[in-house]
């Protein structure tokens, strides 16, 4: 019986650890994806300089995050976001509205998915 | 590159902690659900071995909770006959008093040509002389012969024999293992007087040197050593 009390006991701390992971990412990468939203409306007002410093912003938050995302998350999804941020970054300092804000919609696409990926639902059962 | 070779290590570590965990059963012995699970382990492991884009966490957590959920499995059919049979099966006797059981066969889908195969494994060639053929739950037959086919034994003989017991290995490649000594209850002056009376000088020239229940002494020298 101590072996059967220890395999369920291993179940439930992992279950509890990646129900814990998947609130991390969630308060991990919103405010992050509330940033670039808020860096999208800066830059078609034209405010450049609010745009790259939000940009700027999420780019070091997210290259702070790196190590803990590639432990838990897939390498190829957290890199591109990496390297997109670098080129929007060069974008909202050159000021090129369309492909500065294309970048961005791809960047929360991928961001979504890394979100989703953790999160318990139907659609990630199937 | 030197990811590839911690990653194996890692990953190689899990599994046979795992397979440890598992027993000591041979793929042949394996029951349904234990082989399942060790075509999973091997396969689960091989991807992150080999895509370092995929956390090596995604390999282990899976694994880990496939060893968790065996072990739950073994306990509960240790536990409840219902849940053994379930996912284990029952035996089935597929030859009684030499006729073969075709209802059995046919629900274990079992051809006559593997059983013969079987029997003829176990040294059986006349279904006749054959009193049981049990199709084990690991998928092998067991033979029993009808008891006038079976070879006597010294009880059937009335002949009294000495039991030898368990020999224990007390040299091993001319390391001496205390702990089956004291098994023995055998002391240093003992040893050194079994290895004079047989001309030996050093241990290293023995390669094994074992002693059963009755005190009785098998000594194995080095190729080369006398």
């Amino acid at each position: 019986m101590k072996h059967l009390w220890a395999a369920v006991a291993v179940l439930a701390i992992m279950l509890l650890v990646f129900s814990w992971n998947g609130a991390r990412l969630t308060n991990l990468i919103e405010p992050q994806q509330d940033t670039l939203d808020l860096a999208v409306q800066a830059a078609r007002t034209g405010e450049w300089e609010q745009t790259e410093k939000l940009t700027q912003q999420v780019a070091d938050h997210w290259k702070d995050s790196i190590s803990y995302l590639h432990l838990v998350q897939s390498h190829r999804d957290v890199d591109e976001v990496t390297i997109l941020l670098e080129e929007s970054l060069e974008y909202a300092q050159t000021q090129n509205i369309s492909t500065y804000c294309a970048i961005n919609a791809r960047i929360q696409g991928l961001m979504d998915g890394i979100r989703m990926m953790e999160k318990f639902s139907f659609e990630n059962l199937m | 590159m030197l990811t590839a070779v911690v990653r194996t290590v890692i990953l190689y570590l899990v599994i046979v902690i795992g397979i440890r965990l598992m027993g000591k059963r041979q793929i042949g012995q394996l029951e349904p659900s234990e082989f399942v699970l060790s075509l999973l382990i091997a396969d689960l492991a091989a991807v992150p071995m080999q895509d370092f884009g995929i956390p090596i966490i995604m390999g282990v957590i899976p694994i880990v909770t496939l060893l968790c959920l065996s072990t739950i499995l073994s306990v509960l059919t240790v536990k409840s006959i219902r849940i053994r049979a379930l996912l284990c099966s029952r035996p089935s006797i597929v030859v009684q008093n030499g006729k073969i059981l075709s209802h059995e066969m046919v629900k274990n889908r079992f051809t006559v040509d593997e059983l013969m195969e079987e029997l003829r494994v176990a040294g059986v060639t006349d279904l006749d002389s054959v009193k049981y053929a049990v199709l084990e739950t690991t998928g092998r037959i067991s033979v029993i012969p009808r008891k006038e086919e079976q070879p006597p034994t010294a009880k059937d003989l009335g002949v009294s024999v000495e039991e030898d017991g368990l020999p224990v290995i007390v040299i091993s490649d001319g390391r001496i293992l205390t702990e089956n000594m004291k098994v023995r209850n055998l002391s240093d002056q003992w040893l050194n007087q079994q290895l004079t009376g047989r001309k030996i000088q050093d241990l290293s020239q023995v390669f094994l040197m074992t002693v059963d229940e009755a005190g009785k002494v098998y000594l194995s020298v080095k190729e080369g050593a006398q």
